[in-house]
């Protein structure tokens, strides 16, 4: 089922509607006292912010977006931020793209692919026609360029070594040789059969940069951009860096020229600031905003909060060969004691869906009769009692808790300390250490944690990206840091990989899934939701799950 | 006069030794690996030990130091580990606008907090006295973070008589020379960029300036009350000088001394003051650039602007010195 459809079946609009907007429209927020009675306050009357002539100032600049920090290249290769993986995605394409709302694929840059019977050879077909930003024209030699730039130790190779984790294990160590066949053909090899290739090569660090941009500029192409997307960089004074960055329509776009002539990409680092601005028109989409300002924003006629169920799993995790986690009961009655549904209310402003395994409602393969563990304490207390433990002699355990907010987890280290209570509730005592986040993640991988609190954000929309990269073998003290091995789910996640029927796949993983499930390497706690604030001038902005936008579409009136 | 301000300056040169030696040690007590912060969540072992490779992460301490100083003197700190651009540039980009702001927090400073110390001083324990006091307590009470939000709040979101954030209107283009916004503008003869910049700077620049305001206003005074029992502030009324005169001329100038030392104090204050300020604001400047550079443990970026900051108290403090001899022709150095 497409992305759209099941997010609207839980009546998460990912759209714009306007007869939602308008079914909104009574709700009109109270003014208070202290600004209503300042003289010469001009109340507008939606949110009772003033529409001024800052924003008046503004019209007819295009689209204003506001994010949260500086966009740190305009080189998709060297991207290493959302926010640049957002902007590059407007400015380059991919072979491959991302449908509007989901993470199925579609054609991008290549019309279309023939996946050859043993799975080893991707032929791409071209797009003819398509010209650069710089006039460069595209075809099969750009793509070569484009490889052998980030394929380390090719000619013309301009590797950098910061770029290695995404590009080595999203590209470059799972195929062999790219060759060209002719100008509107390329084939892609492979020494093993790898079906989530695809959905790699959609995410927008794989973006097609001109050829001759690549040679002339090599690393500094990251302030000289020049792809074939919906928007360019029209000239270097358009981007004042950590403040904002103008983009220009590019009106020979393939997929047609935007409907906005521009887009204004603005800096706030801080949310109540976005959450202003959006509201007196001073930015049209608000990004990264809290729960708590997500929640304001709904009391706003001229607002909109477009969500669904984010690409991601917020859980704590259990490092399965050290002592007492080595005991699925101890693991299943730490599950059963902790109350989801509680949590996504309490701490989250309802802003995390309670999980029901290991992946999200957004990614295609989610099982929704799946449904992990429920809040029982009398459950998980009998669990204990059966593993041996009791109020003489309690389990006893150092509850590693990280303390900065993360996209899967805005509440940081308050989500530790509920937990703990959870479990204090049926008799275990944890206690809770922390670290400074580098060095939390450092030593998770350096396997000295017992218990932890984990989370991971989704890269491609594919399965693979949650369950193999977070319990396979191979990605033991990478992403698997609960150093989880059940060799038939292993059997099954690899043999998914080998297929590239969806249908297939699904059915391969939901089995893992539902084992994993019940072997309990984590706490499933839940997925937080993905949501963008926008005002209600603002059409067909769509959600992509993997937390980027296209915004050629998207109309401002 | 030279050859102390030379004296001066040679010695600047251990301090800085110092300064640099300092940030190094202190760079590697931080934990956390800055190859591991670079490669991120999703990296494996092999790929994070390439990157130590490739920024001569795993050279020994000493050879590490070496290194550091070599780029010290040399004033090429290469590139940034996070945005892979010259950081020389990048400093020079957000550098400007922040000494814009800090300059600008400082002069609103110095223009309300010398005539509020002035006042409250020569209408001693008069409403005037406490009214001005009060103000200054309020300045020095509020921590600049929170005076901006409430400000914010109130000036621009509710009356709409500032804009709500950045440093200038989306529509408006300007080239650079300097960096600083309001400069820029005025060099390159751009008058709507001029009204919009001037427009984002007043307020924040306002509220980075409540703190030294107040700190000014306070000394002003009781350096002034202390100037005014003066023997030759009698003789100069005396001899029949009108009262504006006598605290303008004679009283104020010689007042002034102790409140240059604290100006000098305060513009470290203002400059990490800057960093909150910029942050609530949304203004790109240093602070704002160090504290992400932290974050991603950017080396090169962190050392670059401790020297630069380092510097710059250093010159400041001898600008102080030598303003001293300005005000007080008693004191001479030689």
């Amino acid at each position: 089922m497409a992305n759209q459809d099941r997010a609207q079946a839980q009546g998460f609009p990912t759209r714009l509607d306007r007869r939602a907007l308008l079914k909104r429209s009574g709700v009109v927020a109270a003014a208070p006292a202290l600004a209503a009675a300042l003289p010469g306050a001009a109340m507008a009357a939606g949110g009772g912010a003033v529409s001024s002539r800052w924003v008046r100032a503004q019209e007819g600049t295009g689209l204003l977006v506001g994010i949260s920090t500086d966009i740190d290249h305009l080189d998709p290769r060297q991207a290493n931020t959302q926010e640049a993986y957002f902007a590059n995605a407007n400015v380059y394409d991919c072979l491959v793209l991302y449908e509007l709302g989901s993470a199925n694929l579609r054609p991008g840059l290549a019309e279309s692919w023939d996946i050859s019977e043993d799975g080893l050879t991707y032929t791409f077909h071209l797009r003819q026609g398509v010209t650069y930003h710089d006039g460069t024209p595209f075809n099969a030699d750009a793509v070569i360029t484009w490889y052998n730039s980030i394929k380390e130790g090719t000619p013309g190779s301009q590797f950098d070594a910061t770029k290695m984790p995404y590009m080595a294990g999203f590209l470059t160590d799972l195929v062999s040789e790219v060759a060209k066949v002719d100008d509107a053909t390329v084939t892609f090899t492979l020494p093993k059969p790898f079906s989530p290739l695809l959905a790699n090569l959609a995410i927008p660090i794989f973006g097609v940069p001109s050829p001759k941009a690549i040679q002339q500029y090599a690393l500094d192409l990251s302030v000289n951009p020049s792809g074939t997307g919906a928007f360019m960089l029209a000239s270097p004074d358009d981007w004042t860096r950590d403040s904002q960055l103008t983009l220009t329509a590019n009106p020979n776009y393939w997929g047609g020229a935007p409907s906005v002539g521009k887009v204004v990409f603005k800096v706030g680092p801080e949310s109540s600031t976005r959450l202003q601005q959006v509201e007196t028109g001073e930015i049209d989409i608000a990004l990264f905003l809290t729960p708590d300002d997500v929640k304001k924003a709904r009391d706003n006629a001229d607002l909109q909060v477009v969500e669904d169920a984010g690409l991601n799993t917020n859980n704590v995790e259990f490092n399965v060969r050290k002592e007492p986690f080595t005991s699925k009961e101890v693991r299943q009655a730490l599950n059963y004691a902790v109350n989801k549904e509680e949590l996504s209310q309490g701490l989250y402003d309802g802003g995390m869906v309670a999980a029901g395994g290991v992946l999200p409602p957004s990614d295609w393969a989610y099982n929704p009769e799946l449904k992990s563990y429920p809040f029982d304490s009398a459950k998980a207390k009998e669990l204990l009692t059966t593993a041996g433990y009791s109020e003489a002699n309690p389990l006893k355990f150092t509850f590693m808790v990280y303390t900065v907010a993360r996209g899967y987890n805005p509440a940081g280290d308050r989500l530790g300390t509920a937990i703990q209570e959870y479990w204090k509730q049926v008799g275990v005592e944890a206690e809770i250490q922390t670290e400074e986040w580098t060095q939390y993640r450092a030593d998770r991988r350096a396997d000295k944690f017992q218990v932890s609190l984990s989370g991971w954000q989704g890269d491609n929309g594919d399965p693979d990206n949650f369950l193999y990269a977070l319990l396979g073998k191979a990605n033991w003290g990478g992403a698997n840091t609960s150093w989880y091995d059940n060799p038939e789910v292993e059997a099954l996640l690899l043999q998914a990989q080998e297929i590239s029927d969806q249908a297939q796949r699904t059915e391969l993983y939901h089995q893992a899934e539902q084992m994993i499930v019940d072997d309990a390497p984590w706490v499933f706690l839940g997925y937080q939701k993905h949501q963008v604030v926008v005002r209600t001038t603002v059409t067909d902005f769509q959600l992509q799950p993997t937390y980027i936008y296209y915004l050629a579409g998207v109309k401002k009136a | 006069m030279t050859r102390y301000i030379l004296r001066r300056l040679v010695l600047v040169v251990p301090t800085l030794i110092g300064i640099l030696t300092a940030v190094f040690v202190l760079l590697q007590l931080i934990p956390g690996d800055p190859a591991i912060a670079l490669a991120g969540e999703k990296a494996t072992a092999q790929q994070i030990e390439k990157i130590r490779e490739a920024y001569g992460l795993n050279r020994p301490m000493p050879v590490q130091y070496a290194y550091f100083v070599k780029s010290a003197v040399t004033l090429d700190f290469g590139r940034s580990l996070r945005t892979h651009q010259p950081v020389g540039k990048e400093l020079r980009q957000f550098f400007g606008a922040t000494i814009e702001l800090s300059l600008a927090a400082l002069i609103i400073a110095l223009l309300v907090g010398i005539p509020l110390g002035v006042v409250a001083a020569t209408r001693r324990n008069t409403a005037l006295d406490y009214g001005s006091m009060i103000v200054a307590l309020l300045g020095i009470s509020m921590p600049v973070y929170w005076a901006g939000i409430v400000l914010i709040y109130l000036l621009s979101f509710r009356l709409g008589i500032f804009p709500i954030a950045g440093i200038l209107d989306s529509g408006i283009k300007l080239r650079h020379i300097t960096y600083g916004y309001v400069t820029d503008s005025i060099l390159t003869g751009n008058w709507p960029a001029l009204r919009s910049s001037l427009n984002h700077l007043l307020l924040p620049a306002f509220v980075l300036s409540t703190i030294p305001m107040a700190i000014v206003a306070r000394m002003t005074r009781s350096s002034m009350l202390e100037v005014l029992g003066q023997d030759y502030l009698r003789t100069a009324r005396a001899k029949g000088l009108r009262e504006r005169l006598v605290v303008a001329r004679h009283a104020l100038k010689n007042a002034l001394i102790p409140v240059v030392t604290v100006i000098g104090l305060q513009f470290g204050g203002l400059l990490s003051g800057a960093f909150l300020t910029e942050t609530v604001f949304a203004r790109p400047g240093v602070g704002r650039y160090v504290v992400t550079a932290i974050g991603a443990r950017d080396y090169p970026v962190i050392q670059a602007v401790v020297l630069l900051i380092a510097i710059l108290f250093v010159l400041i403090n001898l600008a102080v010195d030598l303003i001293y001899a300005f005000l007080d022709p008693r004191i001479h150095y030689g």
